[in-house]
Parts: structure tokens; sequence; C-alpha cells
């Protein structure tokens, strides 16, 4: 059984839904830049 | 009051699906078995806080009687994993049950070998039996299993021969979860000795990490929100139930209670039986006495523990499993946790947005 990984821009999709549902979002780095990961909150209703 | 019962379980093939039903999701599962290899972790889906005993001895590792690397996804799972020389007993004390048999823990115990167990309910032999476990666990050249003994077995193993093919799992330091990990964030990769490899952002004011994990034919990708009583603060506040429990029911998705209560750094982790949205409304506005709010004066566990099963948070039954784990510490906080997860699936359509 070989597992192929899912693609980064679906994973980063599927985390930012995950923060979505309590009102934050990630800031993603750049490829290749070495800035860090970083959470902000957008909307404190979120709906 | 339940009836006494004692059942003999027999045949090829006729144990083990008892053994993964009787699993409990309320009280910490304790095992001893002898050997580990493949597919263990589907037969025997052991979770945080529970506890299993293996011979992960250099002699054993050479026979490839115990694969690392099947101790070591136990072990990212968050279960106890301790190694004891000479260990042939087959034990499993699984919530109020207690399973007593010939059964490795293996491919070819479910699915080739002539097997047989006693399964009972009787209240002083499943006690003498998990006692069996924790003294397994504490007594002399009983030793922790670690990422630095894992990296050691790893060189030492050997596959059995009469168990070769498949694959080894690729989601430790140098697999493909890093690595992908690596490309989506390099600067917030942490891979710590103890625990999977995961990211962690900065500043994050609800959740601690996340990670990648492989199971079977599937990926998982997990965030757990809450976890700690700082977390839990900012995360309740803003967090509008209904929502979080319609995405646990979208496709893919999964969220489900995961109650902490933390020591420093460690945590003890217990089982509730309350519903994802009753969990999370309590949390949102918890009791007075059960106040998310870090404090220089943490809970003390001797009314905490009884505070929690007034509540119903913990069940009376599991309060003295939770007072012996965390017996002798002074303070504990409370962290209301959610375990948040998504899993990639040959079996399930990919989640499109």
């Amino acid at each position: 059984m070989v597992i192929t990984p899912p693609s980064l821009p679906e994973i980063r999709a599927t985390v930012d839904i995950a923060l979505r549902s309590w009102g934050e979002t990630m800031i993603w780095p750049r490829k290749g830049s070495k800035a860090r990961l970083r959470v902000h909150v957008v909307d404190a209703s979120h709906g | 009051m339940t009836n006494m019962s004692v059942k003999l379980l027999c045949g090829k093939g006729n144990i083990w699906p008892t053994i993964t039903a009787t699993l409990s999701n309320r009280r910490q599962n304790l095992v001893a078995v002898a050997f580990v290899s493949k597919q263990s972790q589907k037969l025997l889906p052991l979770r945080e806080g529970d506890v299993l005993v293996v011979d992960m001895s250099p002699e054993r590792l050479k026979t490839g009687a115990t694969n690392p690397w099947v101790v070591a996804e136990f072990v990212r799972a968050g279960v106890s994993v301790f190694t004891c020389r000479g260990l042939h007993a087959k034990i499993f004390a699984l919530g109020d049950q207690l399973i007593v048999g010939s059964t490795n823990l293996s491919n070819s115990s479910n699915s080739d070998l002539e097997e047989a167990a006693v399964i009972t309910n009787d209240e002083s032999t499943v006690k003498a039996g998990r006692k069996f476990v924790a003294q397994l666990t504490e007594q002399y050249g009983t030793l922790r299993v670690n990422e630095e003994m894992l990296r050691r077995a790893k060189a030492e193993f050997r596959e059995s021969r009469w168990h070769t093919g498949g694959r080894k799992p690729n989601t430790g330091p140098e697999g493909w979860a890093v690595q992908v990990m690596r490309k989506l964030a390099p600067s917030n990769v942490k891979i710590p000795k103890r625990g999977a490899p995961h990211i962690e952002p900065d500043h994050s004011t609800t959740f601690r990490d996340i990670y990648l994990n492989e199971s079977g034919d599937t990926v998982i990708l997990g965030i757990y929100p809450g976890d700690t009583a700082q977390q839990a603060v900012s995360f309740y506040e803003r967090l509008v139930p209904k929502q979080l429990v319609k995405l646990s029911k979208t496709n893919g998705w999964g969220a489900w209670p995961s109650f902490h209560l933390g020591y420093w750094s460690s945590s003890v982790r217990t089982d509730t039986n309350k519903s994802l949205n009753s969990y999370l409304r309590f949390w949102q506005q918890p009791p007075a006495e059960l106040r998310l709010k870090p404090s220089k004066k943490p809970h003390q566990y001797t009314t905490l523990v009884r505070d929690l099963v007034r509540h119903r948070m913990i069940e009376g039954k599991v309060q003295e499993d939770v007072r012996g784990a965390i017996r002798g510490r002074p303070w504990v906080a409370i962290r209301p946790g959610i375990g948040v997860n998504f899993t990639w699936s040959s079996r399930r359509p990919p989640y499109r947005r």
C-alpha cells in the first residue's frame, strides 16, 4: 500500500477551514521563505 | 449491578475482533503483550493515556518478534509504552473487562493462528489484571520506551523471515510528514523527543500544534484547540459551538472532547461521556470552581476530582483512576481541549471546497 500525501495547498486549505470555524486564520509563510507561521484572529463573529 | 460473566474465546480469527471491540473509551486501557508486529494499531487502537507493555529487548528485535516502527506508532499516539525483558504474558485490561490468552499483537495472531483466550468482567479478577500490568511498568528492568530507545531498536531489528513484506511507517523524524511540514513552515517544525513531529505556530492563542500522521490507508491532519488553560480562554470566548459541531459532521472531519488535567508540561488525559456539543457549551460558561483563567493558585486535585465528577465531566467510576494518576502532584490545571482532525482516505472521497 502506498500513501500519496495530500498536496501542500490541500493541507493549507484544510487547516484554514478548521481555524475559520473558531474565528482565526493562518498566515502561511511564502514558498521558500523562512518566515514563521502565525495565527490571526479574523472575525469575532466568524459567521 | 452487572452480572459476572466468564467466556472462552477460541479458534482462528475469533479473538481479535472481541479485543478490538472491548477497548474502553472511558477508562484507561492497560495491556501487556509480549510481541508486537505489523497492523497492530488497527487491531488495538490504544489512545493517549493508555498503557502498553511489550518485550522490545535486543533478542526479540533480532528475531523480528517486536517491530520498533510499530511500537513508535503507539508512542506517537500518546500511549505510555514500556519494554519488559522476559515478558510472555498476553493480558488486556480494557475498561471493566479482562482478556487473558495466547494472542500476541500481530496480524498472524488475528488471521493465521489458532488462539484461545478468556474474557471476564469479574471485578476482583479485572482489578488483579490491572494491578499486574501496572506493577510490570514499575518493576526493576522495565523501561519506558523513548525516542532514543526506538532509534537503537530500529538499528537492531531484523525482519522475521516468517513475516516479510510490507513497508515501514513513514511519519518519523525523517518521514514524509516532516518533509511536508518543512515545506509548509520550515521555521516552525518541532521534532520532540517524545510525541509526533508537528508544526507549532507562533503566538497561537487557541491551539498548540498541527500534525500529520498515517494509519493504514489514511492520512490524518490533527489540530488541538483549547489545549491549555490559556488557550482555552481565547478559544471558548470566540467559539460558536454549532459551527464546530457542524464541521465535525462534514465528510472527512472529526472533532471530539479531549479533556486533560495538566501539571506543568505533563498531562493526565481523562475521557468524558459528554457529547461534543454539551462539552463545548459547558466550557464556554464553566462553573466558578472550574474556572479556565490561568491562576497562580491552580486547582487542588483533591477537590478538583470531586468537582469534575459532580459536574459529570468525568465519571464517578473512573475517579479513582484519575486520582491515582495525579497522586503526589501538588496541583493540576484544567485543560478542556478538543481534538479536531481531517482524514484523507482511499475509502472516502477527498473533501472539496
